[in-house]
């Protein structure tokens, strides 16, 4: 109970030090609009120059309404702590987790939902309106239901894209100078995600290799439920093979991270 | 029981050379010279339960390293330790809990809160029941009075108060053994002399062992009886500071004043002249010539003032630096 207490503590810390940055944060959510802003004027601009109703599968309403949730679900799981991570490694700041009885997984992931608390906050609140939005002008509908396994899975997806985050953030123990493969590894996961467009716009062949991938399942999938496109039976094995990739990037991130320490130097003489 | 014990403790790093130039970067693209370092060779120590030791030595000597070791941070490369019975890079959680390592140069505590927010995170992390942990917290925050910036934002603390944090930060838990890398690094000289002050009760009243590495002189002829001083790695010397020199043993400084100019080849008879203005000379002298010199030089000279002192500590320590680490022999248990 006692060593629970550490982690909570860290959870806490967390989430004041994110209200210290409450701008900071408004400035990411006003760029992510910015980005969703673009989509929609690309996709009526599609529209309108062609003569088909339906695009890719997509009718007009449909692919705004794609566009807007993963835009607002890309911010919500959005990593950005392997920065911290890299320096961490770089400037010898992991030494003092090495010598405190605390894990520094435990510490990230605390720290992380504790940020992310705060975030999710507003995050909600946006989401609600646009919601009401979009069932006001489409005839777009929800369900309770829809709404939890929702949530469910963007607990999912944030836990896989954490997992994926701190496994690369290993490399730092490798590569000194660690930024060029983080930008790359961004948006390589911005694309297969399907925060950008929805997968199945690539083609048949591109949706399957994806389907073998984790990345799919941070934010094309969690969107995928919310928008209706799935049914139950597509939902709950969705949701199994998230889990499935929680465990599978929980033993990677370990065994990297494991190697890693291995090699780590602290640095100073 | 000794607390810390070192055994032929050794670590080497491995680096890579780059020589200057475009063309010589591009050759490492391809094939790297790596070289080895040896950070620290073979230390062999051993260090009693409330001894306050002092690790003096240039930068790069292998103190921080060797403190590393200790902790658990670094696995050496050869070689055997022990702190508090167990073996510091098997980081054993009992183990942790019982000491604590404060880098000068590295904060431990949160940037945008205010530092109790970190103080209490540091009681969680080391499981601390509330009771002692406000008996402590009120104690330190009292000897080093910062009782009132508890609730500052850590940013907006200056560099000196910043450090009380961290001393008070790496104390919540009582710990037995304390590894201070450069406490008092950059800090101004009240502020240096407040900490040392600290760190001298601190270790009266818990007998906690304590060992301190410092550039600044002042820090360890003030604090520690002990002192270790390292250079490339090596053990140079071991033992009370002020008796450095007792090594280079031979020499006595004079300091001369005289009442007409007295010419430099006039002096150089009678030892090494470090400073003369005519009227002025400084000199080195044979300690065991020093009454047959001095009884000369004083019928010889028209002498106004004669002063004999000891060769200051840094001088000594100044040349254990520079005698590559070869020097074996110490004072030890004097």
């Amino acid at each position: 109970m006692k060593a629970l207490q550490k982690y909570k503590r860290t959870y806490i810390l967390a989430l004041q030090n994110e209200m210290e940055y409450r701008t900071d944060f408004l400035m990411s959510i006003i760029s992510g609009g910015f980005i969703i802003l673009v989509q929609c004027f690309l996709w009526t601009a599609v529209f309108r120059s062609s003569p088909q109703e339906i695009i890719n599968g997509y009718s007009y309403s449909q692919i705004i309404i794609y566009s807007v949730l993963s835009g607002v679900v890309s911010k919500l799981v959005s990593a950005g702590f392997e920065g911290e991570v890299a320096n961490d490694i770089k400037t010898g700041g992991l030494s003092k987790f090495i010598a405190q009885p605390i894990h520094y997984f435990s510490y990230r992931i605390c720290n992380f939902f504790g940020g992310k608390t705060v975030q999710t906050a507003v995050v909600l609140v946006l989401f609600v309106i646009l919601m009401i939005v979009f069932t006001q002008i489409w005839e777009f509908q929800l369900r309770v239901g829809q709404i939890v396994l929702f949530l469910v899975s963007i607990l999912f997806g944030l836990l896989i894209n954490f997992l994926l985050f701190y496994s690369i953030s290993a490399l730092a123990f490798i590569i000194t100078e660690v930024w060029g493969v983080f930008i790359a590894f961004n948006q390589g996961v911005y694309l297969l995600s399907g925060a950008i467009f929805p997968l199945n716009i690539f083609g048949d062949t591109f949706a399957r290799i994806s389907s073998y991938l984790p990345f799919q399942y941070v934010v094309y999938f969690p969107v995928k439920i919310i928008n209706g496109s799935l049914t139950i039976h597509e939902i709950v094995p969705g949701l199994l093979l998230q889990a499935v990739w929680v465990i599978v990037l929980m033993i990677i991130s370990k065994l990297s991270w494991d190697s890693g320490m291995k090699k780590y130097v602290a640095v100073g003489g | 029981m000794s607390i810390i014990q070192m055994e032929g403790l050794s670590k080497s790093f491995k680096y890579y050379e780059k020589e200057l130039g475009l063309k010589k970067s591009l050759k490492n693209l391809v094939k790297r010279k790596s070289l080895i370092k040896e950070a620290v060779s073979e230390i062999s120590l051993v260090i009693e339960q409330g001894e306050m030791v002092g690790f003096l030595g240039p930068n790069g000597s292998g103190k921080t390293t060797t403190l590393k070791m200790l902790s658990g941070i670094l696995y050496p490369t050869s070689g055997q330790a022990t702190v508090l019975g167990y073996v510091p890079w098997e980081r054993k959680k009992e183990f942790k809990m019982q000491f604590s390592i404060v880098m000068g140069q590295k904060s431990q505590l949160w940037w945008d809160l205010p530092a109790n927010e970190s103080l209490y995170l540091n009681k969680c992390i080391y499981e601390v029941e509330d009771e002692p942990y406000n008996l402590v917290l009120d104690e330190l925050t009292e000897m080093l009075d910062v009782k009132d910036l508890l609730n500052i934002q850590v940013r907006r603390l200056s560099l000196g108060e910043r450090m009380k944090m961290e001393l008070i930060a790496s104390l919540i838990h009582r710990p037995k053994v304390i590894f201070l890398d450069e406490p008092t690094i950059g800090l101004d000289l009240i502020s240096q002399k407040r900490i040392r002050e600290f760190l001298k009760y601190y270790n009266q009243q818990t007998k906690a062992t304590v060992i301190l590495t410092s550039h600044y002189m002042a820090d360890i002829e003030d604090l520690c009886k002990r002192t270790i001083i390292i250079n490339q790695g090596k053990i140079v010397y071991d033992g009370d500071l002020r008796r450095v020199n007792e090594l280079f043993h031979a020499k006595k400084i004079i300091k001369l004043q005289f009442t007409d100019e007295v010419p430099r080849q006039a002096l150089s008879d009678y030892g090494v002249i470090t400073q003369h203005d005519g009227l002025n000379a400084v000199m080195e002298i044979d300690k065991h010539d020093l009454q047959r010199l001095s009884k000369m030089m004083l019928d010889r000279f028209p002498i106004l003032d004669f002063t004999v002192e000891d060769i200051p500590v840094e001088r000594g320590i100044e040349s254990l630096y520079q005698k590559d680490g070869v020097r074996h022999e110490s004072l030890a248990k004097v």
